[in-house]
């Protein structure tokens, strides 16, 4: 990633920040939960069968915890291919830098309740901090988004804090 | 796989030093599993399916195995082991890291260390983590906090369980 001085580095990260809030609203539906559970390889009756979920006290199939990563990505990542960075990566989820490799950093979650299907959940994303840093493979910028998963009284599913690291 | 974190966790719960880690499962990835977990969330990264492009432009030695998908599975192997020892938990807020690179075909070892509960005894943190068999080195680390309904009283419930069935 080109090495930026300082005052540069600010001035574009903070106009991409501040114009990067993105929102989608979407029902997450039963094949949703069911298709995670088995990419995941979970087989608990809850997050296949509605029988059994009903049993167990939801309306319908309930997502596994992590269900809100896979719910990201499909809502986030859905852009037309030629968005889409040669490694796979949709340019909106880039600053506006040369990149040849993005990676994942730390992700804080708070779970405040299941997924169920059925839920309709507004989904939004925003760029909560940047920064820059140098290591020994070159220069790398750290961007700290924000993902919060609410129905539509704002009250919320979960929020995710998730880190992007660009090199 | 339950023995060791059963001691384990009655062992912290009711306020002794926790065993050290317990290994709670083992796992070799395979290109399926990584396709399958891409395409369930519309994931378009190409290292996890693209083996030419992960070896050949980027530089690994296979397909990597996604972070998350890691997290996930260190996430329900833990579950899991508290579902063997009959206690109720939910997950309610959960932080993890990458520190290295995992591929398919590295067998990867799923382990657990505890934490102490929490002061009002309804909820515990688990850090649960994998490592690549090979090496030693961690891949990926899991700070899972659960919510457990009276947390002493079940750990009391299910030590008098085990005495009575011993």
């Amino acid at each position: 990633m080109a090495d930026l001085d300082a005052a540069t580095f600010e001035r574009v990260m903070e106009e991409w920040a501040s114009s990067s809030v993105l929102s989608f609203d979407v029902r997450v539906d039963r094949k949703d939960i069911v298709r995670f559970a088995v990419a995941t390889g979970n087989r608990r009756a809850v997050h296949h069968d509605p029988i059994a979920a009903r049993a167990a006290g939801f309306a319908d199939v309930v997502a596994p915890p992590m269900f809100y990563v896979a719910l990201r990505t499909s809502v986030f990542n859905l852009v037309p291919m030629d968005e889409l960075h040669p490694e796979g990566t949709p340019l909106r989820d880039a600053p506006p830098l040369a990149f040849t490799q993005a990676m994942a950093g730390e992700t804080v979650a708070a779970l405040h309740r299941p997924f169920v299907a059925g839920d309709h959940v507004r989904c939004t994303r925003r760029v909560e901090s940047y920064e820059q840093k140098s290591g020994r493979s070159g220069v790398l910028t750290f961007v700290r988004f924000e993902y919060r998963y609410a129905d539509a009284a704002g009250e919320p599913f979960a929020v995710e804090h998730f880190t992007r690291i660009f090199r | 796989m339950s023995g060791p974190l059963r001691r384990w966790f009655a062992l912290e719960l009711a306020g002794h030093e926790p065993e050290p880690e317990a290994v709670l499962a083992r796992r070799t990835y395979a290109p399926l599993e990584l396709f399958l977990f891409s395409a369930a969330g519309w994931h378009p990264h190409r290292i996890h399916y693209d083996h030419p492009y992960a070896t050949g432009v980027e530089g690994h030695d296979a397909l990597v195995v996604h972070g998350p998908l890691q997290a996930v599975h260190a996430v329900d192997t833990l579950l899991d082991a508290l579902d063997a020892l009959d206690v109720p938990v939910t997950v309610r807020s959960l932080t993890y890291r990458h520190h290295a690179l995992l591929t398919v075909g590295q067998e990867a070892v799923v382990k657990a260390r505890s934490e102490p509960v929490d002061e009002d005894g309804s909820s515990a943190t688990f850090e649960v983590w994998m490592e690549r068999a090979g090496d030693g080195e961690r891949t990926t680390t899991v700070m899972v906090t659960v919510v457990v309904p009276d947390a002493r009283t079940t750990a009391a419930g299910a030590a008098n369980e085990r005495g009575n069935t011993a």
